[in-house]
């Protein structure tokens, strides 16, 4: 059974792209994953290492030039549909009402994978909308700063927007803490994403992203913080975080 | 003009039939596939062939080689068994070890009601001996003396109106006085009051340390003004 995870947050540089090429990385070694990067910065696709001259990206595919099978990057670890700059002006290509769902009909059959995990820019557009029709589950990430924070509330605000007409069956699966430091303010700051994550009924995972600037590091060299540095804090974390992930969905799919 | 979900059905559908299309005339598909086998075993009969003597010698080999294991194996007494065995269990402790490493690892929160936080701060001397004395004169334990300040601090901070910062920072000033005249002193401070120190404290622009040092300056003055508390065994 194949699940749809999307990583957002309204704020920019909380770490959505670090932490699906992490989890990419992570559940590609134990899984069969695809990540899509919906962000016209592209950044995933770069980090990832994929080509990125390929002119089959998901601005293609969206716009029904070319097929997903034919579009895709089989990577190390993981398949990735790189991001294109013309996601830039997503607003205006894809404005018809209808198009909200065409990520949704892209993913409608495919099978090969267990995992999808969608990267979205930090700002509303229709390729949000899309990633709300189409996942299962959100993961949003936060860094201790008021503006992550409230990026978190609008979220929530959105979610019920579509759910109250009842196009999405989104679930928050959890709220992470990113770049966080053992200081009073971090802990403040987990408590709040406490009190939002019970608005959002999706509480803050256990496990906190420690800062490092190994992920800046790894960044460059192009790899995960797994691959470059497995000892790594950072490193360690996500790993507890994919365990935790698992946990979630079974706990989640188990209730059903 | 068609839209675009319209437009990716089609090319959806356009490429089902491609290739219903390459996998239609089951026939041909038979053909090619028998040629294929064919193929494949007049390959595979040239290799026996060639290989056929080789082979001959080298499975000669292998049972000479595998008597002589057998022999081996037969002569060996039975220490050598149980110095198998031993490696076996040691192997199986380590395995344990590991899986409690590895546990240790990754802690999880246990849901106990009275959760503590062993901690440790730098209390002035004055503090520090009042803290003592008074423990001991009341009947308590310095830990439960000290976690109820905090808890009677929490209550006040509920009810009373919001600490004077400026009575703070003319009657004791804290930042002034860090690290002078103090001894470390290991705490174990019950959760939630734990917490409230950190969070009353930096509302208040101070870490845990100098809060609670100002909670027991505050303590000593009350007692100053109103006489001591009354303890567990005074009447």
């Amino acid at each position: 059974m194949k699940h749809v995870i999307m990583i957002s947050n309204q704020k920019g540089g909380v770490g959505k792209t670090t932490t699906t090429l992490e989890l990419c990385s992570l559940f590609g070694k134990k899984y069969k994953v695809l990540g899509i990067d919906l962000d016209s910065q592209r950044n995933f696709s770069m980090y990832a290492g994929a080509n990125l001259t390929s002119k089959a990206t998901v601005n293609e595919v969206l716009n029904a030039e070319v097929l997903l099978e034919d579009a895709v990057q089989h990577l190390s670890d993981f398949d990735i549909l790189i991001g294109s700059k013309e996601l830039a002006e997503a607003s205006k290509t894809f404005g018809e009402p209808d198009d909200i769902y065409l990520l949704q009909d892209v993913l409608e059959e495919v099978d090969t994978y267990d995992y999808i995990f969608i990267d979205n820019a930090p700002a509303r557009s229709p390729l949000l909308y899309m990633s709300y029709l189409v996942s299962d589950y959100i993961i949003a990430p936060a860094e201790c700063d008021d503006g992550a924070l409230e990026g978190l509330r609008e979220l929530g605000a959105d979610i019920n927007r579509f759910k109250k007409r009842k196009q999405t069956n989104v679930k928050v699966l959890g709220l992470l803490l990113n770049k966080s430091e053992n200081t009073v303010m971090h802990n403040l700051a987990y408590e709040e994403m406490e009190e939002i994550g019970e608005e959002l009924g999706g509480m803050p995972f256990r496990t906190t992203i420690r800062k490092s600037i190994t992920v800046a590091e790894a960044k460059a060299a192009r790899k995960s913080i797994n691959e470059y540095a497995k000892n790594n804090n950072s490193a360690k974390d996500y790993k507890k975080l994919m365990k935790e992930i698992e946990d979630r969905i079974k706990a989640i799919e188990e209730e059903k | 003009m068609a839209s675009k979900r319209d437009q990716l059905k089609k090319l959806k559908e356009s490429r089902t039939q491609q290739t219903i299309e390459e996998m239609s005339s089951p026939a041909e598909d038979k053909l090619k596939e028998l040629e294929k086998q064919e193929e494949l075993v007049e390959s595979q009969k040239d290799h026996k062939e060639i290989e056929s003597v080789s082979e001959f010698k080298n499975q000669e080999l292998t049972r000479n080689s595998e008597l002589k294991e057998k022999k081996e194996a037969e002569k060996a007494d039975e220490s050598t068994v149980i110095s198998v065995v031993i490696p076996q269990e040691e192997k199986t402790a380590l395995k344990r070890e590991d899986k409690g490493q590895s546990k240790v690892e990754m802690p999880e929160k246990s849901e106990t009601k009275e959760k503590t936080k062993r901690t440790s701060m730098a209390l002035l001397v004055e503090n520090n001996k009042f803290i003592r004395l008074r423990a001991m004169q009341l009947g308590y334990s310095i830990q439960n003396y000290v976690n109820l300040l905090i808890e009677e601090e929490i209550a006040r901070s509920k009810t009373e109106s919001e600490i004077n910062l400026m009575e703070i920072t003319d009657n004791l000033d804290m930042n002034y006085r860090r690290g002078q005249n103090s001894t470390i002193v290991a705490l174990v401070l019950k959760e939630s009051n734990a917490k409230f120190l950190k969070r009353g404290g930096a509302m208040l622009g101070m870490n845990a340390t100098n809060f609670l040092n100002y909670i027991i300056s505050e303590e000593q003055k009350r007692e100053k003004e109103n006489g001591p508390r009354k303890g567990e065994f005074d009447e």
